[in-house]
């Protein structure tokens, strides 16, 4: 449970949840929402478990948009063979979107699932020179 | 004992998924004297959902000549009703185009009050009958196939009458059931249903299987389902005795952490060497070492 809620004992959750899908779960209850260490934490497990695909979703991309600190982070399925082009994380910092166009979701963050390549539609984001932070 | 006639040999393989390098099992499969192939491969279903069925067929055409798919999270049996539809749609275009060996999802609960459980919980094995059997009903209807119903390895006492249950479900719906061994040992040390409670089941023919390693929580001592430690001796053990007895039409190992091609290679011929005897074990290490 600590893994998946950030949650040291089992008694510390509330009896009930808000729904949420299952990668959300590490966003759900921030213990020190200022911490920036722990926010971004919260974020990479969660964006493991949207990866792993717990939710069972169709989706390719994930955009998760943090707006205290303008850092967007989208993260790729596989598309192709294991071992080639998987687990593609791309971080942006500054980064501005259009209002609107991404759901709220716990944490403050914003976010928004779509089907799509980021290689393809974006290949700037993988260009090292430009100082993305991706792996 | 149990016994099936005719006898016919155990076939040995193994769950990938979509989280490692295919070459890591390409290089245990030739290690373990397969020449990089096996008839048949079973994926976790829910890390390839997202690729269209043509795209998971020539992914996985290198590996295996055939796919059976395993789903570990629809959760079906509590999933609220739009969710569920919406997994049984895609789920029936995959298995429509990659017309799979089998299809298996969990005996298991995987949220609670909105919670969601990790590791999943047993059933209510009283109270889940009907409603376990209607989801089985509809499953099949969506998918077209009978759904083969993994075992689950219980965490405690509430994991009794699993088999009994499972037993009930099979006849009710006409599913099949993909017996864990390894789940089967960890719940009777768990104080769930003992490993005997299967063998009626095991007795109504040959079965798919899994096998996995686990190990001893180290808060309560319980013993968890890890997918990442060596097959235990009891485990073996079991392996030997079902796959003797004609009880095993396929054995699919389960390794997620630890992944090793040296790990994987070496349980694979582990599960040769007692579903197939000493000798064949002797013979698949000499062609390892050509």
């Amino acid at each position: 449970m600590s893994e998946l809620y950030y949650m040291r004992r089992l008694d510390e959750l509330p009896e009930v949840l808000p729904p949420h899908a299952l990668w959300q779960a590490p966003l759900l209850l921030p213990r020190r929402p200022d911490d920036l260490d722990e926010r971004r934490s919260r974020i990479e497990r969660a964006c493991t478990l949207w990866l792993e695909n717990f939710d069972l979703s169709t989706s390719t991309v994930l955009m998760l948009l943090d707006e205290t600190t303008g850092e967007l982070t989208m993260f790729q399925r596989p598309l192709e063979r294991a071992g080639h082009g998987h687990r593609c994380v791309v971080r942006v910092s500054g980064s501005v979107l259009p209002e609107g166009e991404l759901a709220p979701g716990p944490y403050g963050l914003v976010f928004e699932e779509l089907i799509g390549d980021l290689r393809t539609s974006m290949p700037h984001l993988f260009d090292r020179s430009r100082g993305h932070d991706y792996a | 004992m149990i016994t099936h006639a005719p006898y016919s040999p155990t076939e040995v393989t193994l769950s990938i998924n979509n989280l490692t390098d295919f070459d890591l099992y390409a290089e245990a499969l030739a290690r373990a004297g397969r020449r990089g192939r096996v008839p048949f491969v079973e994926i976790l279903w829910d890390n390839y959902l997202h690729l269209s069925p043509k795209q998971l067929a020539e992914t996985l055409e290198p590996v295996a000549d055939r796919v059976a798919l395993h789903i570990m999270w629809s959760g079906f049996v509590h999933s609220d009703e739009e969710r569920l539809e919406r997994v049984l749609e895609r789920l029936a275009e995959h298995v429509d185009v990659l017309q799979p060996l089998y299809v298996s999802d969990h005996l298991t609960r995987t949220i609670r009050h909105g919670r969601y459980l990790t590791p999943p919980e047993d059933l209510d094995y009283e109270r889940d009958r009907d409603r376990t059997c209607e989801r089985v009903l509809r499953y099949q209807e969506r998918i077209g196939c009978p759904l083969l119903l993994e075992n689950q390895a219980s965490e405690g006492p509430e994991g009794r009458g699993q088999a009994d249950f499972a037993t009930e479900i099979v006849r009710r719906t006409g599913c099949g059931l993909l017996f864990d061994v390894s789940n089967a040992i960890v719940a009777e040390s768990n104080d769930g249903d003992p490993f005997s409670a299967w063998l009626p089941a095991l007795a109504q023919g040959p079965v798919r299987a899994h096998v996995g390693g686990y190990r001893p929580d180290e808060e309560d001592g319980h013993l968890r389902d890890s997918h990442g430690d060596p097959l235990s001796p009891a485990t073996m053990h079991a392996v030997q005795m079902l796959s003797a007895s004609g009880g095993l039409r396929s054995i699919c190992l389960e390794r997620e952490s630890n992944k090793t091609v040296d790990a994987i290679a070496e349980e694979l011929l582990r599960l040769d060497a007692a579903t197939h005897g000493p000798r064949a074990h002797d013979q698949v290490e000499g062609q390892a070492r050509v």
